[in-house]
């Protein structure tokens, strides 16, 4: 058997498409046109016996007419013509092959597939998938779908579901998340999940590792791999089939007792690997990660903004967390007076600050504040949140929005992780200054979020992240990390 | 020695085709791990387990002893807190009579005579071999209720003391485990001991696909812990 080739699968110098149309209503045709209007940095070239040209390119009939060597072959054939197919591109010597193609899930097809695998590979033919969406590599202009950024990242992304890998790329475009790879894996039929990880632990343009999974093969080696990782690159894992009960167990108690999800939360404890359980949550963590250096060292939580009801139920949300929203010395409380605050806000913590009373200084009132507090206490991380309604509704509205987020990023203070959460309603405008603030405080190392409890959600999952990173350090690191 | 002897206890019962191994297996096996059981004597006749049951002293329980039999409770074959010699006489009869209504043809070889064990607390100590982990230790709080209240705590074997300190500590009743509200605390050490060698059992018996310890008699600290209850479940491993 061979090594896998992940330059192949990530960075390859040229792609056949095996089953490649002109007709943009087939996922042949599409796949094909996507690789030329997305930019494609390689070659490509079109494999189809009933057509001669491809969207003004020559088309093969079979991979084995291509003049040149190939690497890679995304496969879009039918489920009975795949297996001919993959061994024609081991014949070729191709290194990858993705099989976009479903179908394999039981019976003649899944045995028949399985055992042109097994021949391949001893070939040096490696396989992805089947039944997956593709690939995604910024850094070569490769996507699977339009609404992908081109821009590199360090977030790199494996996926069991099509769908979601599409979801979480193009709604990472929006949030501001990038991606140094994204990976549709299908059914994982011959590359697996595992062997993803132990690429990307040593991949030096990845630096977050996450994944949907629903199963593993060789959960042994997952697990084994996963401890290894976690101190060194966090892992976050969004687990689908939580409630699925599988078969229930009458011989004993610890069978019944012990389900699947619970196996997982166990694999999650003594792995360090960060569980979430919505793709919102996956998101958000994601975002935390790609934009703070420093994560939550005691979970003590300045809380910050406009809007006193969402902070009353933010607070309860943190203290179902474990997180506390300390009071502030006499002495803080003493300076923030002498801020001369308008009646209308408080100084106290959590802290209310009305639109109208940021508006007196364009925002400004909020970096002193800030720069009050860090003074004289001490937090392990700072939420301000602001309801964009209440700035949009003043004369320049955005302009006044733009200038408190600017006042936000001059009051944060080193090694306190701060997370934005601009709320609003679901209005086109909104959402639109919404986005562009967003990508803006991305650039600058502050994470945007949509609601106060996803960032307490998020800061609370870095905080737990970094206690299990802190616990696995040497004892001589130790004294410096905790200083 | 441990190892020979282990191999061919699986290999007999997988090779008479049984899952669920006889409580005289789980007896030898547990017991090459050193892990603490109480003891048990078995009593051919009514006279037997009367002359067992005064040398271990009374209060006793008195177990139906056959490999036909997988659930004993069920088919009347276990009583408990036995007090008096009269008593135990009289049970005996009756455990003979129900098992015998109820499982016609069962193979008896008689009666297995075991102490009373009390405890300060119960907790439950069990194996599950996931298909893609492999063996999964399970602590939990014992008892009647394990199922219904669900609290317990899992980890990956092979397990370390600190792993079994955390999973002790995750439990909602752990309070009760040290001493809560004027209760005695109990011999967490040999908790800890005994779910060490549960775990290094579970990975030298590949074979070995489901295990309960229940109850797990928790006693005072430094007393120690038994598991008065057990039961191994075992398949074939699968060859790769």
């Amino acid at each position: 058997m061979s090594a896998i080739d992940f330059n192949s699968i990530f960075y390859p110098k040229n792609i056949a498409v095996i089953g490649a149309s002109n007709n943009l209503e087939k996922l042949g045709g599409r796949t094909f046109k996507l690789l030329l209007d997305f930019g494609f940095k390689g070659k490509v070239y079109a494999v189809n016996p009933n057509e001669t040209s491809i969207f003004g390119h020559p088309c093969y009939r079979s991979v084995l007419d291509i003049p040149e060597p190939v690497e890679r072959a995304i496969v879009v054939v039918p489920a009975k013509a795949v297996p001919a197919v993959i061994e024609e591109c081991a014949q070729k010597g191709l290194k990858t092959v993705q099989i976009l193609t479903s179908g394999f899930e039981e019976g003649q097809a899944k045995q028949a597939l399985r055992q042109t695998v097994e021949k391949v590979k001893q070939k040096g033919l490696r396989i992805i998938g089947p039944n997956c969406m593709g690939t995604y590599s910024p850094a070569v202009n490769l996507s699977f779908t339009r609404n992908a950024s081109l821009e590199e990242g360090e977030v790199a992304f494996i996926s069991q579901s099509g769908g979601l890998t599409i979801d979480i790329v193009a709604q990472g475009k929006v949030m501001g998340l990038k991606f140094s790879k994204a990976i549709s894996v299908g059914n994982c039929i011959d590359v697996e999940h595992a062997d993803f990880l132990e690429y990307l632990a040593a991949d030096p343009k990845t630096r977050i590792i996450g994944f949907y999974l629903e199963g593993v093969r060789d959960g042994r080696r997952f697990f084994e791999l996963l401890k290894q990782i976690t101190p060194q690159k966090p892992v976050v894992i969004l687990k689908g089939g939580r409630s699925a009960q599988g078969a229930k167990s009458v011989a004993s108690h610890t069978g019944n007792l012990a389900g699947q999800y619970e196996v997982w939360e166990a694999v999650f404890k003594q792995t360090g690997a960060i569980a979430v359980e919505t793709v919102q949550e996956f998101m958000d963590v994601l975002l935390c990660l790609q934009c703070l250096e420093d994560f939550p060292a005691e979970k003590r939580l300045l809380l910050v903004g406009n809007g006193g009801g969402a902070a009353v139920l933010a607070t309860d949300f943190g203290d179902k967390l474990g997180w506390q929203l300390q009071d502030f010395s006499p002495a803080t409380k003493e300076k923030l007076k002498q801020l001369s605050l308008p009646a209308g806000s408080s100084s106290q913590n959590p802290i209310d600050i009305p639109a109208n009373i940021l508006k007196a200084t364009q925002g400004r009132i909020f970096t002193d504040i800030m720069k009050t507090i860090f003074a004289g206490e001490r937090f392990g991380a700072v939420i301000a949140h602001f309801n964009m309604l209440s700035f949009l509704n003043y004369v320049h509205g955005e302009q006044f929005l733009q200038d408190t987020v600017q006042a936000v990023l001059a009051g944060r203070s080193p090694k306190v992780p701060m997370v934005l959460v601009l709320r609003s309603n679901s209005d086109p405008a909104v959402e639109a200054a919404r986005q562009r603030l967003q990508q803006y405080c991305v650039g600058k190392g502050l994470p945007v979020l949509g609601t106060i409890e996803g960032a307490i959600y998020a800061l609370d999952k870095l905080a737990k992240y970094r206690q299990w990173v802190v616990s696995r350090l040497p004892a001589d690191r130790l004294s410096a990390a905790t200083a | 020695m441990r190892e020979e002897r282990r191999t061919k206890i699986i290999e007999q019962a997988l090779a008479s085709g049984r899952s669920l191994l006889t409580p005289q297996e789980c007896v030898e096996l547990l017991s090459l791990y050193g892990i603490p059981l109480p003891p048990s004597l078995l009593a051919k006749t009514s006279s037997e387990a009367t002359e067992m049951a005064a040398k271990l002293g009374f209060p006793v329980v008195l177990k139906i002893a056959s490999d036909d039999i997988v659930h004993k409770s069920d088919v009347g074959g276990v009583r408990v807190g036995i007090n008096s010699k009269e008593e135990l006489e009289m049970v005996y009869a009756e455990i003979m009579a129900s098992v015998k209504k109820n499982c016609p043809g069962a193979r008896i070889e008689g009666v297995l005579v075991q102490p009373m064990i009390k405890g300060v607390q119960e907790v439950i100590v069990g194996i599950k071999r996931d298909p893609s982990f492999g063996p999964v230790v399970l602590l939990g709080l014992g008892g009647v209720w394990v199922e219904l209240l669900r609290d317990v705590s899992l980890r990956i074997c092979p397990v370390a003391r600190d792993d079994v300190l955390e999973m002790l500590k995750e439990l909602k009743g752990y309070p009760l485990l040290n001493g809560y509200r004027g209760s005695k605390p109990v011999d967490l050490e040999a908790l800890i001991d005994l779910t060490l060698k549960v775990s290094q059992l579970a990975l030298d018996l590949p074979a070995l696909s489901e295990m309960d310890l229940n109850p797990v008699m928790l006693q005072e600290q430094g007393k120690g812990c038994i598991a008065v209850d057990y039961r191994m479940i075992i398949t074939k491993p699968e060859v790769d």
